[in-house]
């Protein structure tokens, strides 16, 4: 096979190689080189794959950039696949052209309106699918005209939305979603090759997760968090699982809880020990764990439209400040304030209402305000902590 | 008082609202699963290295943790093949969680979630798939988006494509692999794959809490960090 330089360097973006160098380095493949010029005979000198690869890039760069070869190299004809031009249309999802059919012949394929026959060195080449592959390269596949998928009857997804509609729910009564890891240290299931020595189980509770979410929030002293999640009792099952720290007095939040799943919940003081264990200081710490498969679908229409993702704020590696301003006012007042605060303190990370309380025969609502503020490049020093606390009382208390 | 939905949750919801009038169904399975189902079923040959123990979990009985949610095509589809052949197009989707035995960083985790999506008819083809991935990179991600579609590999789809996005000002950035699903893979499930065609994509869900929310740091959704959480929409 012989072939000039000037077309081997043209069909190769950015190929920085000289005449000799490309030669040289051919001949350390096993291929048989000769320069005259810019001229430079190849001769294939063995059935190594290097060469059947060189074949291949060779008739592949010829095939796209319509090169010359001034000797046509033998191509043996590997196994044949019966498939029509039609059957490839069919799974590109348009039209193709004789012209771009027959292009296939230029990677040394064989085509008939009934079959193609690859080149012996196109092992990878087998079904229609294989076919419609190299013909989709060649035309492009960013050439493909997207056609839309017609829309269907909806369908139901009943175990996901009622999993949906759970957590929807929880979050509309305070509490926030959290996921954890599901290695652990103790448990019924054990992994053949853990990713650490520490964590060989698969998790046998929620509780070690949510008690680790507690101790991320230390500055939270008030705080509702639930998972739902698989667990292995050795069986895999899907549980619910809510911790609560920080509140005198669960029984609002635990009737709420347990109008929203339609079953009793049994909330339990979490052992001392394993507060400990997980670093754990918030107080009065309860919790619950209950099977999924033992809630009832939620079937009422929710009050749900997907929210788009805004781009959050880093997050310091410093300790944030937290602190909870508790003021009289409507909501709709502090609500105005809310909105206005990041302008006003620039080391704000996010505000909201926590908390809202209204005595018999008031008029005016208790709303407790939480600011949770940052500093990227250093901790807040403790006068810093004792001006942003007095500013933030005093802005909120403006109401 | 403020409750915040998880954003894995967040991406899941949004996924399932651009999918949902489409007539996709959402499926959840085990995070268990055989090694037919993760490897055999998908054409992932027994020497491929994605088997190895460096890479994926094995428990003592030598199932594994599913290493993407492709593990969980085979199950639903022994449900919806019936004497070789199907009683309605298949339209689903499959979020959950991964499981992979590699190191983690700020971009990699054992633990991280995917959406999967499979459509087995005797019609849907490869321009429907480019339709769908970029009107889902458009409901997801919004904005002034550019889309390139590159040739790719994966042993379960062929031909197989990624996905890459450019918005203004920026870089490329590979967002999902996808493909027409291998024939060898449809006549598993005991479909004819000259009758049956379909596709599949893959997506990380962290991948696009990374460029859609600036998510630099993966390992922030098993955290429990309440100051990540509660940035977003309640």
């Amino acid at each position: 096979m012989k072939c000039t330089f000037n077309q081997f360097q043209a069909a190769i973006n950015n190929f920085t190689w000289d005449i000799q160098t490309l030669a040289d380095n051919l001949s350390a493949i096993g291929f048989e080189t000769e320069v005259h010029d810019q001229h430079l005979d190849i001769a294939v000198l063995s059935n190594r794959p290097e060469c059947k690869i060189f074949q291949y890039l060779v008739y592949d760069l010829a095939g796209i950039y319509d090169l010359m070869l001034i000797e046509k190299l033998e191509i043996k004809p590997g196994r044949k696949v019966f498939v029509t031009k039609d059957q490839v249309a069919k799974l590109l999802g348009f039209e193709v052209s004789d012209n771009d059919y027959q292009k296939l012949s230029r990677l040394g394929f064989n085509i008939t309106d009934e079959s193609v026959t690859p080149p012996d060195f196109r092992t990878d080449i087998e079904t229609t699918a294989d076919i419609a592959e190299e013909v989709g390269r060649m035309i492009g596949y960013q050439n493909i005209q997207p056609q839309p998928l017609t829309p269907t009857k909806p369908q139901s997804s009943p175990n996901f939305e009622k999993i949906m509609a759970t957590a929807i729910e929880l979050v509309a009564a305070g509490l926030t979603e959290t996921r954890t890891d599901s290695f652990a240290s103790t448990g019924l299931v054990t992994l053949n090759n853990p990713f650490t020595e520490t964590e060989p189980f698969l998790r046998d509770t929620l509780l070690t997760g949510l008690l680790k979410t507690l101790a991320k929030n230390p500055f939270m002293k008030r705080a509702a968090f639930f998972e739902i999640g698989d667990i292995y009792l050795p069986e895999e099952e899907k549980y619910l699982g809510i911790i609560m720290s920080g509140y005198k007095d669960i029984s609002e939040l635990q009737a709420n809880i347990e109008q929203i799943l339609d079953t009793e919940v049994v909330f339990v003081d979490v052992p001392a020990e394993d507060l400990a264990k997980h670093n754990v200081t918030q107080p009065r710490v309860k919790w619950c764990q209950i099977p999924l498969s033992k809630l009832a679908i939620i079937h009422k229409e929710l009050d749900w439209q997907s929210h788009k993702l805004k781009k959050i704020k880093p997050i310091s590696k410093f300790p944030p400040l937290v602190r909870d301003v508790t003021i009289s006012s409507s909501d709709d007042e502090v609500k105005e304030l809310v909105i206005k605060l990041p302008a006003e303190f620039p080391t704000l990370l996010f505000a909201e209402i926590v908390d809202r309380y209204e005595a018999p025969g008031s008029t005016v609502p208790s709303l407790t305000i939480r600011g949770i503020f940052q500093k990227i490049e250093s901790s807040f020093t403790q006068d810093e902590i004792t001006s942003l606390s007095e500013k933030f009382e005093r802005y909120l208390s403006k109401a | 008082m403020t409750g915040h939905l998880h954003p894995i949750s967040l991406v899941i919801n949004d996924i399932y609202d651009y999918f949902k009038p489409l007539g996709f169904e959402i499926v959840t399975g085990p995070e268990i699963v055989t090694t037919e189902e993760n490897f055999d079923s998908l054409n992932i040959g027994p020497n491929h290295p994605a088997r190895a123990e460096f890479d994926t979990f094995y428990l003592k009985d030598g199932r594994t943790l599913r290493a993407h949610m492709t593990s969980m095509y085979l199950q639903e589809m022994r449900k919806r093949v019936a004497k070789g052949g199907l009683s309605q197009p298949v339209r689903l989707l499959f979020p959950g969680r991964c499981f992979r035995n590699e190191a983690t960083d700020a971009t990699h985790n054992n633990i991280f979630h995917q959406m999967d999506g499979l459509v087995i008819d005797e019609q849907t083809n490869m321009a429907n798939l480019i339709a769908t991935l970029e009107g889902l990179m458009k409901h997801l991600i919004g904005g002034q988006l550019d889309f390139r579609i590159r040739s790719s590999y994966f042993p379960f789809t062929e031909p197989s494509i990624e996905l890459d996005i450019k918005r203004p000002n920026s870089g490329w950035l590979e967002m999902l692999g996808a493909g027409m699903v291998n024939p060898n893979v449809i006549k598993y499930y005991g479909l004819d794959p000259e009758k049956y065609q379909g596709y599949a994509f893959g997506l990380g869900l962290e991948r696009i809490l990374n460029v859609a929310s600036d998510v630099q740091d993966i390992r922030y959704n098993l955290s429990g960090d309440y100051r990540y959480l509660g940035q977003f929409n309640s």
